[in-house]
């Protein structure tokens, strides 16, 4: 489904993706890991078109994106769940979640504001409310229930549970393991490596700007050599 | 005080037409952090063609709907072929390529419509007058700039707060690549913001084709007012645009019809008329030094 092919991309002059090789495959969970600053995050944004690959090539269901337009990309069917979750703050949650909603991935039951409400009642609850308004949890639960309004073939979280506290955390890791239940294609980067490695399919690791390892989720959680090396952990 | 009356009715008047020029120009300084000076430029040309529609035609709506076609077709075009590319750049340099675009349009008048100014005649429907106050007539047509402005604040309103693309606009407004990323095609919201904005200016343009000369160059001097405007309501606020209009218009008017009466009860006839007018041509930038002394990014920041 995508296939990312010796993607090289930075900033201004500085080279930050040095080959990034990458695939994943329908209904696959895949995460990226790496500590900070190894280019998790530069990655995504190459994926969904916020920063230009200077070679390389990121193919989508046959469709090169690093040729087209971000909103274009985003058509295709990736929906973002970016770093730091960029809420439109201006925005009430019910006009945060309908701003972009679409059907991109022609989906037979596609996502409502209704089942979005079911999947995060905090969001209910508060709809009314602007996004500036919101804390945290609850600003993380709107920026996934907006990336799942544009019903994403492939949806991407970048650090979606950075900074919450452990019971929210534990809320959205449960949305989670519904996604993936559902068969949602999930390409994710989280710091808890523990969930994360017991509902990844895959993993890649990533360090300043490669592709050092990658394999089977269940194989890296048994190694705890590999962990240390790499995570620090 | 009838005359107070038939004053604060041209205040409205004057500010209802500002309001039709700010609405464009601080949505398009709010959304896409645009310095536009050429946007005098639309409200000329909406008064250009309306004049000249009128006289071949004699019909003011047929005048009325062409204007706003053109005017709206410029600010596509311009915005397509020129502002695009100067979205990402600073402002100085989109002041120098858009005083650039004065020019042109200046000078595009000109070879079209010659050095004379031109005048507008209305239609009889609307060169009537009516008593709001008894037993002062006051022209009808006035009124009717009221309520055009009236229902445009209202479908801006409703545009803006009711609608997706609305919603869209403001989206773009505090995180542009971010609403790309969600699918919406952001160059395109820009160029139909444009649009809508030098559409206003345009339609600005035609109210006032029958009030003042339809000459070239007349959009610079009501720009500055309309800057005046948009920072005294703060950049990006329709809300804004609409309140600081109406205290810009009905300051100014004020201030020029009875500053002199008021200053003669301090000073003597000739020095207060001569103090008082240039006190009320300042009227509007004391007011808006004094609001931005308390609010310093104007009164409904964004
Ligand atoms: N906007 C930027 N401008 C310049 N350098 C950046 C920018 N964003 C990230 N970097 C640099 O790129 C490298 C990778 O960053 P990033 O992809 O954010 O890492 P990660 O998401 O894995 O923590 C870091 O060295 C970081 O300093
Ligand atoms: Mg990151």
């Amino acid at each position: 489904m995508l296939i990312l092919d010796q993607v090289h991309a930075g900033y201004n002059s500085s080279e930050v993706l040095h080959g990034i090789d990458l695939q994943l495959q329908e209904g696959e969970v895949v995460t990226l890991l790496g500590r900070n600053g190894m280019g998790k995050t530069t990655t995504i944004n190459c994926i969904i078109g916020l920063l230009e690959t200077r070679s390389g090539s990121i193919e989508f269901n046959g469709v090169r994106l690093d040729l087209i337009a971000s909103y274009q990309i985003a058509r295709m069917g990736v929906g973002l769940v970016p770093e730091n979750r960029r809420i439109f703050p201006n925005l009430t949650v019910t006009e945060n979640l309908m701003v972009a909603a679409a059907n991109y991935s022609d989906s037979a039951s596609p996502w409502t504001l209704e089942r979005i409400f079911r999947l995060f009642p905090r969001l209910q609850e508060r709809h009314r409310h602007y996004g500036n308004q919101l804390s945290g949890g609850e600003q993380q639960m709107l920026a996934i229930g907006r990336a799942l309004m544009i019903n994403p073939r492939l949806l991407i979280l970048d650090e979606a549970t950075e900074g919450l506290a452990p019971l929210i955390c534990n809320e959205i890791w449960n949305v989670i393991r519904q996604l993936k239940q559902q068969r949602q294609s999930i390409l994710i980067v989280d710091k808890n490596l523990n969930t994360l490695l017991s509902i990844a399919d895959r993993y890649y690791l990533m360090e300043k700007g490669e592709v050092v390892a990658q394999g089977l989720a269940t194989d890296l959680a048994s190694d705890n050599a590999m962990q240390a090396r790499y995570l620090g952990v | 005080m009838l005359l107070f009356f038939e004053q604060l009715l041209n205040g409205l008047q004057f500010g209802f037409m500002l309001f039709l020029l700010s609405a464009g120009l601080t949505l398009v300084f709010g959304v896409m952090n645009l310095i536009n000076l050429a946007h005098g430029s639309f409200y000329m040309v909406g008064a250009y063609v309306a004049a000249t529609v009128m006289l071949a035609s004699g019909s003011f709506v047929l005048a009325l709907l062409v204007a706003l076609l053109v005017a709206a077709a410029c600010g596509l075009l311009v915005e397509v072929i020129v502002l695009r590319h100067l979205y990402r750049r600073d402002h100085l340099d989109q002041v120098l390529a858009t005083f650039g675009l004065i020019l042109f349009f200046n000078e595009a008048t000109r070879m079209i419509w010659g050095r004379q100014p031109l005048f507008m005649q209305l239609p009889e429907f609307l060169s009537s007058t009516v008593e709001v106050i008894p037993d002062v007539p006051y022209p009808l047509y006035r009124l009717v700039i009221i309520g055009v402005g009236l229902a445009v604040a209202l479908g801006l309103y409703l545009l803006i707060n009711h609608t997706r693309l609305g919603m869209r606009i403001r989206a773009g407004a505090s995180d542009r690549s971010m609403i790309a990323a969600l699918g919406v095609n952001i160059r395109w919201l820009y160029s139909l913001v444009f649009a809508l904005g030098a559409l206003l200016a345009g339609f600005a343009g035609v109210m006032a084709a029958p009030i003042f000369a339809v000459e070239s160059g007349m959009g610079e001097s009501i720009l500055i007012l309309t800057f005046v405007v948009i920072v005294i309501g703060g950049i990006g606020s329709i809300k804004g645009a609409l309140l600081g209009a109406l205290l810009v218009g009905l300051v100014d008017t004020l201030g020029r019809a009875f500053l002199p009466d008021l200053l003669q009860w301090l000073f003597t006839t000739s020095s207060a008329n001569s103090i008082a007018a240039s006190l009320a041509s300042m009227s509007i930038y004391i007011l808006m030094a004094a609001i931005l002394a308390f609010k310093p990014r104007g009164l409904f920041p964004v």
